[in-house]
């Protein structure tokens, strides 16, 4: 018994010690060692890769458009929730008893909480020099040495009452060089740990470092590799209310001192030149920002101009793709893939799928003003395209983006995207609410949709070399299974062989991938996708698969766009219908499909383009649900209430087909 | 002692200073609070808002109970907001000051005056107390203020470690084949089962799955994500070795040989103590926040109109 005592005890010990390993963060550098496990650690290893779902696009209380309307869950209760645990939501009763609970039916292989930087802010007061305590005394302690003053600024600064047992400032004498359980047992209450893993520092709550805290508690650094969490941040740039805002998204836990938040880097150039300065791969410290919502950017998101108005550059294209190797494609506040009002997109039926009316944050709140219809360009589709054109001018291409989806949740509710239950998310300025007296969210928004990697593990690493690498694809909220190769030479038969995904590697490169060199003048690239639809599973409902097509963006010789979207698998005309009085759906449709399709139109001098997008069967769209439930009878409209006027609104469609999106495949005609 | 001398220690201006003095010492402990306690009026027109918008947000009106959280709510918020007031965060914290600073500047929007006079400008227009982003931001700070009081000692986290350690397992892990059919049909089946029984390698039978055929270390949750709850279930019921099957699933049929059981493991103290010490400080803030919101409100008067 003692022996197991002292075990435990050790145990505890080397847990707390452990933090010496997760290096504090830190924007002025060091000697830390990176937080890295090596690869192949886990027991679900696999070199051919899994699909692992996640959501990286979270807000929870430290957002104050989510709390203040009343959503008051905290980054470790979000963490929670993506593990499968119920968590409770407003309206609150009396003490903070919820009167609504939700609960995911599948829990998330991965999540990052990205809450609006903005409002952090707690250590400014130091860096600012408009500030008077910037002359402070332990504010000069703070900018010369600041893993040591931090404890010092917080305590001093806020007002704490008592000097915790961490860290162990310098000079003074350690018992061993991790001071790691203090002298009345304590645990420190958020572990980071100082330059070179040597000190813990015992930081005050707030909430970037909660944050921080609560990733690191969620995130699975065992062998069984079940969760894994990201460091992350919403950069919340949005001027006149037009989106430019960005996921900043860590590798690891050594991440800057303070999030680069819009005031100080009003552009998004300077946010990268701020993340490349304060975030330094020597250190440990590697990122990726994620822009979303280009649909309401009223046309900046994809500019073909910097901040001074002036051409891109190639070196500013460069830098561009660099640190945005990833786009959100589709969330809560609708899809950014196509507008299907210009060029052969007028004939993609498929761009109105979740497509809001306005081009801007401010939505509808204003009646009209300041926004306006949405553009052509604040869609991938068109800025790909325009990425193409910057590459055949100036050699880079700006806009090369792989895609995700995730939800935008303001209830700190990560991938709750299925469109029945459907809380709502709280992010359009609306309070969602309780499910039977009334739509839980503006009618125009939806539950969003997943971000999916191609990971040889579940850890931080391999997800994140996913991300880099842009072999990731979004889903609508639903979890088919889809493999996109692109090669010159895959065989014809590849949907007949079981190594059809050996042989995607070894003759072709994955989505998000760059086609080889054309190996003979009349060589044609050649592509193969395969998909396996949702299963679903208890308290999921999923529909069967439609078709795959696959869209081809290029230019030409003169600098036009061109697009096409080719039908390749599956059946468009398969019959499969929806009731919409009862939500009921029938019809034939896949379980799997396959093609191995050869670009016809292939010309080796343009550039180009390839993703494929997989299109299940019909099924109802969250209101219909909604109203469903709710016995509204839109023939009879005296008797619809108030609450629910939205569902005999005939802008918005009763059903909707879930999909995915993959990264695309780029081809670059020789210099 | 005689009168006289009594009388005279009577009139004694030492004694008439040390009994007033006590009187006025009890009457300060008891009713002093009571004295100096500020004020918190919460108005019938308040009251209506804080119904208005439940019904905005439910679709229906508060019941008793729900209407005396709100007020609960309400008071408390109120009571933190003053609380915050007399620390002077409005004027210290740098997100407040700069809220406050933006929006005179959205006001005053060719204005060159300096942050310092906007800043006052906007503290006496009252705008600490309008605006709902700064009124949530105090609120948070006073909260984190009151939660960082809280600790959890390492005795506690082993012994809550030890207390659920039989809810902290390691799931167990299964690798196993599988020979996929696309269509259901019976002679293929049959076909299948006896090609199995003589011992025909599974790579030579079946259609194609884009998951392939061997899986590796998989929990039961990752079986039943990927090929459902039929599949799962039979895998947990079958012996390892021997083909079983086959199972239905949405994609088809499926016969599976269970090849390697890992069993359920004891989780390790080093993966568990992180996530068990984060519930245990979620559990003691919001205790710690309820006890210190109970000495407070003993600090103010609070009047509800039209209560008694």
């Amino acid at each position: 018994m003692q022996a197991i005592r002292f075990c435990l005890l050790t145990t505890t010990m080397l847990v707390l010690a452990a933090c010496g390993n997760d290096p504090v963060p830190n924007k002025t550098g060091g000697n830390k060692g990176p937080d890295v496990r090596p690869s192949g650690q886990c027991k679900n290893h696999s070199p051919l890769r899994h699909a692992f779902f996640g959501d990286l696009h979270v807000h929870t209380v430290y957002s104050l458009d989510a709390n203040t309307q009343g959503t008051i869950t905290t980054p470790h209760e979000a963490y929670r929730f993506a593990l499968g645990e119920r968590l409770g939501v407003q309206p609150f009763l009396e003490d903070g008893t919820p009167t609504r609970f939700t609960q995911l039916a599948r829990p998330l292989d991965f999540a990052a909480v990205t809450d609006h930087a903005e409002l952090f802010g707690e250590v400014e007061v130091c860096t600012n020099p408009d500030y008077p305590e910037y002359n402070l005394p332990e504010c000069q302690f703070y900018r010369s040495s600041p893993e040591n003053a931090f404890l010092a600024f917080n305590f001093v600064q806020l007002g704490l009452p008592e000097l915790p047992q961490f860290p162990v400032p310098e000079g003074i004498p350690l018992v061993s060089d991790q001071p790691v359980v203090g002298a009345d047992g304590k645990i420190p209450r958020l572990p980071y740990c100082g330059v070179d893993g040597q000190t813990c520092l015992e930081a005050a709550k707030t909430p970037w470092r909660d944050i921080q805290a609560a990733a690191e508690n969620f995130y699975d650094r065992s062998d069984d590799c079940s969760f894994t969490t990201f460091v992350g941040y919403e950069y919340t740039a949005a001027p006149m209310s037009n989106n430019l805002h960005r996921n900043v998204i860590f590798k690891t836990a050594v991440v800057p001192e303070l999030p680069p938040a819009y005031q100080e880097n009003p552009f998004p150039e300077l946010l990268w030149k701020t993340l490349s300065e304060e975030c330094l791969r020597d250190n440990g410290c590697e990122y990726l920002t994620i822009p979303h919502n280009s649909n309401l950017s009223a046309g900046l998101m994809f500019e073909t101009k910097d901040r001074f108005d002036n051409p891109y550059t190639a070196e500013f294209a460069a830098t561009r793709q660099a640190n945005e190797p990833l786009a959100e494609i589709y969330q809560h506040k609708g899809q950014s893939e196509c507008l299907g009002t210009t060029g052969a997109g007028a004939n993609d039926e498929l761009c109105g799928f979740e497509l809001l009316p306005y081009n801007n944050l401010t939505g509808e709140r204003a009646g009209g003003l300041n926004t306006g219809p949405p553009l052509p360009q604040d869609f991938l589709r068109e800025a790909m395209k325009d990425g193409l054109k910057m590459q055949q001018d100036l050699g880079v291409n700006p806009f090369k983006y792989g895609l995700i989806g995730s939800s935008d949740t303001h209830l700190g509710t990560p991938g709750n995207v299925e469109e029945t239950p459907f809380p709502g998310h709280a992010g359009a300025g609306e309070n969602p609410a309780d499910g039977i007296e009334g739509l839980t969210d503006v009618i125009e928004a939806s539950p969003g949709g997943l971000a999916v990697l191609y990971a040889e593990e579940n850890t931080r690493e391999s997800l994140f070399d996913a991300m880099r690498r842009r072999e990731a694809y979004a889903t609508s909220g639903t979890r088919p299974i889809v493999r996109f190769f692109g090669g010159w030479d895959l065989p014809a038969n590849a949907c007949g062989r079981n190594d059809f995904v050996e042989l995607g590697y070894d003759k072709g490169v994955p989505m998000g991938g760059d086609l080889p060199a054309q190996p003979d003048a009349n060589a044609a690239p050649v592509f193969a996708v395969s998909a396996l639809r949702d299963p679903g599973g208890p308290g999921v409902t999923a529909e069967p698969l439609q078709r795959i097509q696959i869209i081809k963006g290029w230019v030409d010789a003169d600098g036009e766009k061109h697009e096409e979207v080719f039908e390749v698998a599956g059946d468009p005309d398969n019959g499969a219908t929806v009731d919409t009085s009862t939500c009921q759906t029938s019809g034939p449709g896949f379980a799997n499909l396959c093609a191995v399709w050869t670009d016809p139109g292939f010309t080796p001098d343009q550039h180009a383009f390839y993703y494929a997008r997989v299109v299940e069967n019909p099924s109802c769209r969250w209101s219909t649900y909604q109203c469903i439930a709710a016995g509204v009878d839109c023939e009879q409209p005296e008797t619809v209430p108030e609450a629910f006027a939205d569902c005999c609104n005939a802008d918005y469609p009763k059903t909707i087909q879930e999909r995915a999106w993959t990264s695309p495949i780029w081809y670059q005609p020789p210099s | 002692m005689n009168r006289h001398l009594f009388r005279r220690w009577l009139r004694e201006p030492v004694l008439h200073f040390v009994l007033l003095g006590t009187v006025l010492f009890l009457a300060q402990s008891q009713w002093g609070t009571l004295l100096v306690r500020e004020k918190i009026h919460i108005s019938a027109e308040h009251q209506k808002i804080l119904q208005q918008r439940w019904l905005a947000q439910t679709g229906r009106q508060a019941s008793d109970a729900e209407m005396a959280a709100l007020l609960r709510q309400t008071i408390d918020e109120e009571i933190l907001l003053r609380e915050a007031h007399k620390l002077g965060l409005p004027e210290r914290d740098p997100v407040v000051r700069e809220r406050l600073i933006r929006n005179m500047r959205f006001i005053e929007q060719d204005s060159k005056t300096d942050e310092a006079r906007l800043l006052k400008a906007a503290i006496s227009l009252g705008m600490v107390d309008s605006d709902t982003v700064i009124r949530r931001r105090l609120l948070q700070l006073m909260r984190h203020r009151i939660e960082s009081d809280v600790h959890v000692a390492q005795s506690d986290l082993l012994r809550h470690f030890e207390k659920q350690s039989d809810n902290l397992q390691k799931p167990a892990r299964y690798s196993f084949s599988q020979v996929y059919l696309k269509s259901p049909a019976g002679a293929d089946i049959e076909a299948t089962r006896q090609a199995l029984a003589q011992g025909t390698p599974p790579e030579k039978l079946g259609d194609v799955f884009l998951l392939g055929q061997r899986f590796q270390r998989m929990t039961r949750a990752e079986v039943e994500r990927q090929l459902g709850q039929a599949v799962a279930d039979k895998l947990m019921n079958s012996p390892a070795g021997n083909w079983t099957g086959p199972v239905a699933s949405v994609y088809g049929q499926h016969f599976l040989r269970l090849d390697r059981f890992e069993p359920a493991q004891q989780t390790a103290y080093e993966q568990a103590g992180p996530r068990l010490a984060a519930r245990l400080y979620t559990e003691r803030e919001s205790t710690a926040l309820r006890n210190r919101l109970n000495v407070l409100r003993s600090r103010y008067r609070i009047r509800i109109e039209g209560s008694a």
